[in-house]
């Protein structure tokens, strides 16, 4: 059976697919969604020829602004995302991959003086071959993505 | 030496300086030490805001202002101001002080704290320390004393010793010195390596290192510069600091076989970590390091803020 059967088509609005594994509840956590009435399916831990296993999630009547898809291109870089529109694909694209992200997350480090001050908070990206990494643009500390997972600031 | 490249710029870390950009530093400030008077800064009104305990590195400060003719204001206790009485946001401080000043000094125990003030105020910051974060006026002063002992910064190898883990100083100043292709031999406790973080970009700028526990002959015959640090007694009981005292003590036998242009140099102020015997030694370079303290002050004062035309 097709993992797509499992989960039922949608008119208008977004699939992400090829989400790996254990990572499309951080993804929506992370989207803020959880907290509006949008409609949304997920479906986790689904076959997959490609993956072995592979999360998705379709979001109804929703497309993803541009803080989310920076969301996506940090900590599901792979992850495909298809514009629906008339329940035909209209684009297929991926996540976005920030140079730098502000606001989303609060600084792990307890003495960094975003942690006092009513300030935005903003992260430098730096990807490469060994993985992803997010540096405070204030205290100048670098944090792993499974450091910043955990240190949401909503 | 061609145009400032520093004017109106803030000074808040070591990441944001070029190449150029430190030379002109260096270079201006052993020209200003040469001038007996230098009234460069005369008009000026600059403020100096501690927030945190310091007296080496506010009177030199103090004494760069006084010298340059510039007029001076500020605090060196936050326990007496706004901030501290009424529980005003350091953002909220700097926009007021920026109104007043010319240039804002800045020591605070929050790392970050010197960029979020560059950010809130138009006039020039300068970070006299952050938490664990930066110093870098300690960095400059420190690149000065190398070129002044060594007539350049370039391929250089350097030896530093100590808490390399917790060492703001360290960290800054190999960041720096990354710059200039030099080779570096890192020696510390196992607990307190130079980050890998800081290996990675040294490397990435195509640096050699290497990592060693223990202070030995065999190695100080190839440096250039040996930059010993204190470790930082808060951190340890008194065992371990003892045992880290004594095995990482730089003592004259250690400097057999060192080469003729070897200096050291320390940060200050100092525990056990130099024995007194070295400070006789033509290597020992600290006194004259912290001298120069007062002259990379004046020097980036007068960077960051004479016109451009005037130097």
């Amino acid at each position: 059976m097709q993992a797509q059967r499992h989960i039922e088509a949608i008119e208008k609005g977004c699939v992400i697919d090829h989400i790996p594994a254990n990572t499309g509840l951080t993804l929506l956590n992370l989207f803020q969604l959880g907290r509006t009435q949008t409609s949304m399916m997920i479906g986790l831990n689904l076959p997959s020829t490609r993956m072995g296993q592979k999360d998705l999630i379709k979001i109804n009547g929703w497309q993803l602004d541009l803080l989310q898809r920076q969301i996506l291109g940090l900590f599901a870089p792979e992850a495909t995302l298809n514009v629906i529109e008339n329940f035909q694909v209209q684009e297929k694209t991926h996540g976005v991959c920030p140079v730098m992200i502000e606001t989303v997350f609060q600084c792990p480090n307890k003495n960094c003086i975003t942690r006092i001050e009513p300030v935005k908070t903003r992260f430098l990206v730096n990807t490469n071959p060994t993985g992803t990494t997010l540096k405070c643009a204030y205290c100048e500390k670098t944090f792993g993505q499974s450091v910043m997972k955990n240190n949401l600031l909503y | 030496m061609g145009c400032n490249p520093l004017y109106q710029q803030s000074v808040i870390s070591m990441a944001d300086f070029s190449k150029e950009q430190l030379m002109y530093v260096v270079l201006r400030t052993l020209k200003l030490k040469t001038q007996a008077s230098k009234p460069l800064l005369t008009g000026q009104l600059i403020a100096s805001c501690f927030f945190e305990a310091s007296t080496r590195t506010r009177l030199s400060f103090e004494a760069a202002i006084l010298s340059l003719n510039a007029q001076l204001i500020g605090f060196d206790d936050s326990k007496t101001t706004s901030l501290g009485q009424k529980g005003e946001t350091l953002a909220d401080s700097c926009r007021v002080i920026g109104q007043y000043a010319d240039a804002l000094i800045i020591r605070h125990p929050c790392e970050g704290a010197a960029r979020l003030a560059s950010e809130c105020t138009q006039i020039p910051v300068i970070n006299a320390g952050d938490g664990a974060n930066q110093h870098p006026t300690q960095t400059f002063l420190d690149l000065v004393s190398i070129f002044e002992t060594q007539q350049r910064l370039d391929d250089l190898n350097i030896a530093l010793v100590g808490d390399l883990k917790y060492g703001r100083t360290v960290h800054s100043l190999v960041q720096a010195l990354s710059l200039f292709g030099c080779s570096f031999y890192f020696v510390s406790p196992k607990d307190l390596m130079i980050p890998d973080a800081i290996l990675q970009e040294i490397t990435q700028r195509g640096c050699c290192y290497t990592c060693d526990e223990k202070l030995s002959p065999e190695w100080t015959g190839s440096l250039d510069i040996l930059y010993m640090t204190r470790f930082q007694a808060e951190r340890f009981d008194a065992t371990e600091l003892s045992y880290l005292e004594n095995n990482f003590r730089l003592s004259p036998e250690l400097l057999m076989g060192a080469k003729a242009n070897l200096k050291i140099l320390h940060p200050l102020p100092r525990r056990e970590e130099i024995d007194l015997s070295v400070d006789a030694t033509p290597y020992a370079y600290y006194f004259q390091q912290a001298q120069n303290g007062m002259y990379t002050r004046q020097a980036l004062l007068c960077s960051i803020l004479s016109e451009p035309e005037l130097y």
